[in-house]
C-alpha cells in the first residue's frame, strides 16, 4: 500500500494532473515560491487563484496566488517530463502598491512634532492597507519608536524598511500577514518529529548594539571679537591689525577713517566694527554644556547653524550704542534689531551698521554675543552625537543602529531646555528590540506529519509543506534560523526589494 | 536679513566728517564753530575743519556727535535737524527758548542764537539738552570797526560811509563809535570785542529784539524805558530814543545788557534853544515823554511855518535827511 500522500492543488489545474508540490513559508515581503509539479498542460485555465494543501481531511490554502512561470522538467528514471509551475503567494502584487507618507519629524527642540508622530503600527498599517490587505494584524508590534519617514514609492519596501529600523519581521499567519516583533508568537510544537535541535552561540553576531543619532545641537549665546581682515587676507582681532591708526580705533570715526592710511581705508570700511568672530562662550571658555568632551578651539564649533530653535535667524545681543542721538549704550542683553549674516563655515559675523559702545565718550568694541544654533566637532573628526549602547552575550564587535533623524538638542540660551529624556526613551526602546533579534540562539528543525498550522513567528523562521512527489506529507518547521537553503535567503530576499524600489 | 526693529535716529541726522583744529579736546555734543572746509586731493572726501568757538555769535557752527573729538582728530558734527547740546547747568533753558554759542566754551548759553530747545533737558552734571537748529532770521550784517578802539559786545555803533565789498568779506557796514546823539538805525555788535580794523556781526533788532550793552549810570531799566545812542559811548543812554526796553537787564557775556527793540526815529518832541525864524534853521533840545531835557540837542532844524520865539515846544519830523518843525507852541 502506498504510504498516503498530501495533495496540492491551484485553480485550473486539475487534481489528476497532480505530481508534487512544496511551499516554503518565509518572513518578509517577497512571496513566497510554491513549486508545483504536474504533468504537462497544454494551457492553464487560470494564473490568480486559491492555491492548497491538503491531507487527511485538512485543508489549508492562499488566496490570490499567481503562476510567475512555468517549465518543462526531464525526470529521467520516474517519468519522461513533468511541468513545474512556480506559484506565488499573495504578496506578488504589493511590489506594485505605492504609498506616500511624512511622518515623524522633529522640532527644532529635538522632539517630534505631534501632529506628525505616529507609532510604527500605524505606518505598517497603512503600508499594508496600500497593498490590498485586510485581515492582517500589527497589533503585536512594540511602541515607543518613531522613524523618520517622509516617502514616495513602493509599499513594500517601505514596509520592509520599516521592520529593518525597529526590529519587526513580516510574518504569513495562515493567509494573512501580520508584522510582529521578534522572539515573539507561538514556537515550534512540541509534538513532533525532530531533524534537529541544537543551541549555538554564533560568532557572526555582535556582543553590543549600538544607538547612534545624528549629530548633537547645542544653542547658547557665544562671545563675539571685533575683527578685521589684515593685509594678507588673514582674520585678526581688530587691535592687531597692521592698519591700526596711531590714535587708535577708538579715536576714529567709522564715517571716515580719516586716521587710516588711504591703502587700507576701504578695508577698515569695509570691516572695523563690523566684523565680528565668534571666540568662546559667552561665560566665557569653550565648555559646551551638555556635550560629550571639551573642546580646545573655537573651530570645533564650525560650522555653526545660523538658526536659533530651528527656524528663527540667529541674533545678537549685548551692550551697544544703539545709534541714538546720544551717546549712551543700551542695557545689558539687548536684542541688536539687525540680523547679522553669519558664515557659518567660518563663524564670522558681519553686520550691516558699524556696532560700537561708548566708553568714555569713545567708541570701543561692544560686548556682544551671537545666540545660534552649532555642533562639536570632536576631537578625532567626528560630531558629538548621542550614542548608547546595550550589551549582548557572546559574539563580537558592535551593530550599529544609525538615526540620523534623532539628535541631542541642548539649548542653554535663552531658555534651557533638553530632550535628553524621551531621546533616551526612543533609544531604549530600539535597542531592546534589536536585542532581542539575537536573545534566543536554539535553533531547532523539525518535522510534522500533515499540514498542522505552522507558520513563521518571532520564533518560527521558516516553514516548509511538501505533498507529493512519492513521500509522506510533511510540514518541516525551523525557529531562530531559516533552514531551506534552496529558498532565496532572507538577505537575498531583502537585497532584491532594496534594488528594485530603488528604481 | 530681519529686521527685528528700527534703530534709533541717529543715522536720520545728516552728520558731517569734521576735523578738530583747535588745540582743546571737543566733548560729545559740544558746539563747534566752523572755519571751512577742506578736501584730501588723494581721497576725494571732504570734512569740515572746527574748533572751540572763538566768539559768541558764530555765523556757522555746529554740534559735535557723540565721540570727543581730540585735537587733530576726527569726528561728525550735524548742521541741521535735531542733536542734543551741552548746556550752562547753571543757566538752565527751557523748552522753547534759543540758545547758542558761547566764546571759549561748548556749551549752548542762553541768550544767544542759532538752536531751539525741545525737550529732554537733562541738568544733570552732564547737562545735554534736545535741540533743533533754527535759522538766524534776523537781518545780520557784517561790518569793520573803522572807529579805532575795540567795540565790545552790545554795542551801539553808527554807520560810517557806504556799503563797501571787498573780496573774501562780502558786503559789510564801515562802523564807528556814536558821533551823534539821534541816529535812524543803528546797528548793535552781535560778537565780543572786535577789535579795530576788524570785521564782526552786527544786528540791527528791528525785527526781533536783541542785547545791546546800556549805561548803568542811568539807573535800572524797566520795560517800556526808551534808550538811544550818545556820543562818545558805545552804550545806550537812558530817556533817548531808538530803542524799547523789553525785558529786565541782565549779564550777557560779561556786559550789563537790556533786551530792545528798535525803531526807526522819525518824530521827536522838544524846545526851541532860541528864536528862529521863518525858513531858517535852529536848535532844538529834544525832551522825552516826561517832558524831561535829554540834553540832546539837534541843530540844523528847519522852520517851515512861522516865526518861533525861543523855550517853545516843538514838535520835529525827519522828512528827506532834515529835521523839520511841524507842530510849535504858540
Amino acid at each position: 500500500m502506498a504510504e498516503p500522500q498530501g495533495i496540492a492543488s491551484f485553480t485550473g489545474i486539475s487534481a489528476d494532473d497532480f505530481r508534487g508540490a512544496t511551499f516554503t513559508r518565509s518572513c518578509g515581503v517577497v512571496p513566497d515560491a510554491c513549486i508545483f509539479y504536474l504533468t504537462p498542460q497544454a494551457s492553464m485555465a487560470a494564473s490568480i487563484g486559491t492555491l492548497s494543501f491538503s491531507y487527511d481531511g485538512n485543508t489549508r490554502s492562499w488566496t490570490n496566488c499567481a503562476i510567475d512561470t512555468a517549465y518543462m522538467q526531464e525526470v529521467p528514471l520516474v517519468e519522461n517530463s513533468r511541468q513545474v509551475v512556480v506559484i506565488l503567494d499573495r504578496r506578488w502584487r504589493w511590489k506594485q502598491a505605492v504609498i506616500e507618507i511624512d511622518v515623524n519629524e522633529r522640532g527644532a527642540d529635538g522632539e517630534l512634532i505631534a501632529a506628525k508622530k505616529v507609532e510604527p503600527s500605524v505606518i505598517a498599517n497603512a503600508c499594508l492597507v496600500a497593498m490590498g490587505e485586510t485581515g492582517h494584524s500589527v497589533a503585536g508590534m512594540a511602541t515607543g519608536m518613531y522613524p523618520r519617514f517622509k516617502y514616495s514609492g513602493r509599499a513594500d519596501k517601505l514596509l520592509q524598511e520599516l521592520c529593518h529600523i525597529t526590529a519587526h519581521k513580516v510574518v504569513p499567519a495562515g493567509d494573512e500577514y501580520n508584522v510582529v516583533q521578534y522572539g515573539s508568537g507561538a514556537d515550534l510544537p512540541a509534538s513532533g518529529k525532530v531533524v534537529l535541535d541544537y543551541s549555538i552561540d554564533e560568532s557572526a553576531t555582535p556582543n553590543q548594539i549600538a544607538f547612534v543619532a545624528g549629530p548633537s545641537t547645542f544653542q547658547s549665546k557665544l562671545k563675539l571679537e571685533a575683527v578685521g581682515h589684515e593685509t594678507d587676507g588673514s582674520i585678526e582681532v581688530i587691535s592687531s591689525l597692521s592698519y591700526k591708526p596711531a590714535v587708535g580705533w577708538e579715536k576714529t570715526w567709522h564715517s571716515n577713517f580719516y586716521d587710516v592710511a588711504v591703502a587700507d581705508r576701504a578695508r577698515a570700511f569695509n570691516d572695523i566694527w563690523r566684523l565680528y568672530k565668534i571666540k568662546e562662550q559667552f561665560a566665557g571658555g569653550l565648555t559646551i554644556p551638555g556635550a560629550s568632551e571639551v573642546p580646545t578651539n573655537i573651530s570645533q564649533y564650525l560650522p555653526l547653524n545660523a538658526k536659533v530653535n530651528g527656524d528663527e535667524p540667529a541674533y545678537a545681543e549685548g551692550v551697544f550704542w544703539p545709534e541714538s542721538l546720544l551717546g549712551t549704550n543700551t542695557p545689558a542683553a539687548t536684542r541688536y534689531p539687525l540680523d547679522p549674516e553669519i558664515e557659518p563655515a567660518t563663524g564670522l559675523v558681519r553686520f550691516a551698521n558699524p556696532v560700537i559702545q561708548f566708553t568714555s565718550n569713545k567708541p570701543a568694541e561692544p560686548t556682544l554675543g551671537l545666540v545660534c544654533q552649532y555642533h562639536l566637532k570632536k576631537a578625532n573628526g567626528a560630531y558629538d552625537a548621542f550614542y548608547k549602547t546595550t550589551s549582548l552575550t557572546g559574539g563580537q564587535g558592535t551593530e550599529n543602529l544609525y538615526h540620523p533623524e534623532v539628535s541631542f538638542v541642548n539649548k542653554t540660551f535663552p531658555t534651557s531646555s533638553s530632550n535628553t529624556t524621551s531621546l533616551n526613551a526612543e533609544a531604549d526602546v530600539y535597542l531592546a528590540r534589536h536585542a532581542a533579534k539575537y536573545a534566543d540562539k536554539a535553533v531547532k528543525q523539525m518535522q510534522y506529519e500533515g499540514y498542522p498550522v505552522i507558520d513563521p513567528t518571532g520564533l518560527v523562521a521558516q516553514s516548509k509543506l511538501t505533498a507529493g512527489l512519492g513521500q509522506l506529507p510533511i510540514t518541516e518547521a525551523s525557529r531562530i534560523k531559516e533552514f531551506d537553503i534552496y529558498n532565496p535567503s532572507e538577505g537575498d530576499r531583502e537585497r532584491r526589494v532594496w534594488v528594485e524600489g530603488s528604481r | 536679513m530681519n529686521n527685528q526693529g528700527h534703530l534709533a535716529p541717529f543715522n536720520r541726522v545728516p552728520w558731517m566728517d569734521f576735523k578738530n583744529t583747535g588745540a582743546t579736546t571737543i566733548p560729545p555734543h559740544g558746539i563747534i564753530e566752523i572755519e571751512e572746509s577742506e578736501r584730501s586731493d588723494t581721497s576725494s572726501i571732504e570734512w569740515l575743519k572746527g574748533k572751540r568757538p572763538t566768539k559768541s555769535y558764530v555765523r556757522v557752527f555746529a554740534v559735535n556727535g557723540p565721540k570727543e573729538v581730540e585735537a587733530n582728530g576726527y569726528g561728525v558734527c550735524c548742521q541741521a535737524g535735531e542733536c542734543y547740546v551741552k548746556i550752562d547747568t547753571g543757566d538752565i533753558p527751557g523748552v522753547g527758548k534759543i540758545i547758542g554759542p558761547k566764546k571759549d566754551d561748548f556749551y549752548g548759553q542762553m541768550h544767544h542764537y542759532g538752536l531751539v530747545v525741545t525737550g529732554d533737558v537733562n541738568t544733570s552734571s552732564s547737562g545735554l539738552a534736545r535741540v533743533r537748529f533754527v535759522p538766524d532770521t534776523r537781518n545780520v550784517v557784517r561790518f569793520l570797526n573803522t572807529s579805532g578802539v575795540t567795540c565790545p559786545f552790545g554795542s551801539a555803533m553808527i554807520i560810517d560811509g557806504d556799503l563797501v565789498t571787498y573780496l573774501g568779506e562780502g558786503i559789510h557796514y564801515r562802523i564807528k563809535q556814536p558821533t551823534t546823539d539821534i541816529q535812524q538805525l543803528v546797528l548793535i555788535n552781535l560778537q565780543e570785542d572786535v577789535p579795530d580794523n576788524e570785521y564782526g556781526w552786527a544786528c540791527w533788532l528791528t525785527e526781533a529784539p536783541g542785547w545791546a550793552a546800556y549805561d548803568v549810570a542811568g539807573g535800572t531799566p524797566a520795560k517800556g524805558n526808551r534808550y538811544g545812542i550818545k556820543q562818545g559811548q558805545w552804550t545806550l543812554a537812558k530817556n533817548r530814543y531808538g530803542f524799547l526796553v523789553q525785558s529786565a537787564a541782565k549779564t550777557v557775556n560779561g556786559v550789563e545788557c537790556i533786551n530792545v527793540l528798535q525803531t526807526e526815529v522819525t518824530r521827536l518832541r522838544g524846545k526851541t534853544d532860541s528864536a528862529i525864524t521863518k525858513g531858517s534853521f535852529g536848535t532844538v533840545s529834544i525832551y522825552d515823554g516826561a517832558e524831561i531835557d535829554t540834553s540832546i540837542n539837534l541843530t540844523s532844524v528847519y522852520n517851515v511855518f512861522a516865526d518861533l520865539d525861543s523855550d517853545k515846544v516843538v514838535f520835529i519830523e525827519e522828512l528827506g535827511g532834515r529835521w523839520d518843525i511841524y507842530a510849535a507852541e504858540c
